[in-house]
């Protein structure tokens, strides 16, 4: 019976989180780039691109890491400028994915409570290879996709035991 | 009217830039720094313009020199008096605003924001230094 009731409260916790999330990410696409995104059923994986790593510390403690291939990134990148860039290498690009990131981790983050919202946030680390830049202590984290426009990314989100 | 935007992002300085042109704010030039450092800099060797800026914008988050230090130093130094100071940036915990407020800010819009929030938010201000 514990058992089924703290799956039940962990199950619980998630779906916040990921209620939450769901907003942040709306929130930021309609308000910084006039674009609906919405959560996807599936989890995808993603084909070579971006990734994103930003942690958070502080009474809360975790990560968020974003992945989005290049066209999303493009995308995203000229939409938030308000101008087309037909160079994939721009660094603008990194920068833009970075502060989407940023965005959302904050957004997210000031929806949970005080607390949460109190937790410091790192720059954003960005690289052009997938990788996980986190904690191998941190528990087991939650992924969810996401669509806007024809184009897809996904969120790795972590939250530590403080 | 010239202005001031702090932020380590370039993208964000230029998202910030055309939201400012987009909320009927009349810019003849915007300068720019990347940390709070960089924009003591500009403001000591502003301190001569024939235009005074009338506005500045500041990011809180950023390495080298933060907004909140920043907006310390720049009141301690006394630099670009009178001139408002609004923060622009993704941490909005009450403690942090409240900090950022008793350093002399004169505004706050969280990151993501809307055209709406920032003519709501800035455009007072600039009318309350015209107007002074």
């Amino acid at each position: 019976m514990l058992t089924t009731a703290a799956t039940r409260d962990k199950d619980s916790e998630s779906n916040s989180m990921f209620e939450h999330l769901d907003t942040a990410i709306a929130d930021v696409f309609e308000n910084m780039m006039g674009m609906t995104c919405l959560p996807l059923e599936q989890q995808l994986q993603q084909e070579q691109g971006m990734t994103v790593a930003i942690c958070f510390s502080g009474l809360f403690q975790g990560g968020c890491t974003l992945y989005l291939s290049q066209s999303a990134a493009l995308a995203t990148t000229e939409a938030l400028l308000g101008e087309s860039s037909c160079d994939p290498y721009d660094p603008m690009i990194d920068d833009a994915v970075g502060e989407l990131c940023n965005m959302i981790v904050g957004r997210w983050k000031s929806r949970l409570g005080s607390d949460q919202a109190a937790a410091k946030l790192s720059v954003p680390v960005t690289s052009r290879e997938h990788s996980s830049t986190h904690n191998q202590e941190w528990n087991e984290g939650l992924t969810r996709s996401y669509r806007f426009q024809d184009k897809t990314f996904s969120i790795f989100l972590v939250v530590a035991d403080v | 009217m010239r202005a001031l935007i702090i932020d380590d992002s370039a993208v964000m300085r230029k998202v910030v830039e055309r939201s400012l042109r987009q909320a009927g704010v009349e810019l003849t030039e915007v300068l720019q720094a990347s940390n709070g450092a960089e924009a003591l800099d500009v403001l000591r060797s502003d301190q001569q313009a024939d235009i005074p800026l009338a506005l500045i914008l500041s990011d809180i988050n950023m390495p080298v020199m933060d907004g909140l230090q920043f907006l310390e130093q720049r009141k301690f130094e006394d630099l670009a008096h009178g001139v408002p100071v609004v923060m622009i940036t993704t941490e909005a915990s009450e403690p942090l605003v409240m900090r950022a407020i008793a350093a002399g800010a004169k505004g706050y819009i969280c990151k993501p924001f809307t055209t709406d929030q920032v003519k709501a938010r800035v455009v007072p201000l600039i009318r309350s230094v015209v107007t002074a």
